[in-house]
């Protein structure tokens, strides 16, 4: 039986947003329903040159042998309008403002499913973005596997172990065990 | 503090809470999950207006959160500051019925959707 697999990785066009946010001065985090414990489906990161949004969407597939939905995370630019917008009347909080971009990582999980020892599926999907603010990180992680819900703290030293957790639909038994493994990469060092 | 139905303890204004307190009219499983078991880790509420439940459990479930519409357009959702949270779609996209997804995180970490369906779908 051959293993199905799913990758979902961001776009040329998402991954250019992101490097670009690489030396600049960061202003704050926001959204249009954030609130302070900074948990919702959509958060803005912006910079002194531009601020992009994070969204959280999900799409259908059918790797587990039914429909079901799974995560992705969306990279946007933000107008120079829609940025006046979202401080007039959006939520702002610019801890960490003043601080310079250093470089942004990318993390990817993977969460692989094995019956009897023998995977049948995996899916890849970036999990979580990291700025690296020099004194502080920034981290915006996706919560679930199946919802939309970003979260974005922030971590003076960052790990694998300062991600939320996400939460997903799976459970093993006797025949079924899933495996879930993260990777990081610099945006800085793998400069396109 | 409310009492969970599997050991943990729910704060009240939690989801954990707000799934203890509708438990009380709801039918559920032995780890105190709302609905039956459907097929494919979905569970089940039957109703004669699928929609009209749908609404009213997510109603009840949203209660101390924060509550707003998905950017994509798909549902609203009602996020809590343990980073648990309560999704409401009209339409899911498995099969069109209406779904709530619930996913805890304290005092137990716990995640399923509720497909909300007629009797004659069941």
């Amino acid at each position: 039986m051959n293993s199905k697999k799913l990758k979902i990785s961001p776009s040329e066009t998402e991954l250019a947003l992101l490097r670009k946010l690489i030396g600049n001065t960061f202003e704050f985090i926001g959204g249009y329903s954030l609130p302070d414990f900074l948990t919702s489906d959509v958060i803005v990161i912006a910079t002194d040159e531009i601020a992009i949004k994070v969204s959280g969407d999900i799409f259908e597939a059918e790797i587990e042998g039914y429909p079901e939905n799974y995560s992705k995370v969306k990279i946007t630019q933000l107008t120079d309008a829609q940025v006046r917008i979202l401080r007039a009347s959006g939520e702002i909080y610019p801890r960490g403002s003043g601080l310079v971009v250093q470089d942004v990582s990318l993390v990817i999980r993977t969460t692989s499913e094995f019956k009897n020892g023998i995977q049948t599926w995996s899916i890849e999907s970036l999990r979580a973005i990291v700025l690296n603010l020099g004194s502080t990180n920034l981290i915006v992680s996706r919560l679930g596997d199946h919802d939309e819900v970003l979260a974005a703290s922030f971590v003076k030293n960052f790990s694998f172990s300062s991600l939320p957790s996400v939460s997903n639909y799976l459970e093993e038994d006797l025949e079924t065990k899933y495996e879930f493994t993260e990777t990081s990469f610099s945006l800085f060092e793998n400069n396109g | 503090m409310g009492h969970a139905s599997n050991g943990g303890y729910a704060s009240q204004g939690s989801l954990a809470a707000n799934i203890a307190k509708l438990a009380k009219s709801l039918s559920t499983d032995g780890s105190g999950r709302l609905g039956s078991r459907g097929k494919n880790k979905v569970r089940l509420i039957v109703a004669k207006n699928p929609s009209k439940a749908a609404k009213e459990v997510f109603s009840a479930l949203k209660v101390g959160g924060t509550e707003s519409k998905l950017e994509n357009g798909k549902g609203q959702k009602a996020v809590f500051k343990d980073g648990s949270r309560v999704v409401f779609r009209p339409v899911s996209s498995s099969d069109g019925s209406p779904a709530v997804e619930i996913i805890v995180t304290q005092p137990n970490r716990v995640s399923y959707k509720i497909h909300f369906v007629s009797r004659s779908k069941k």
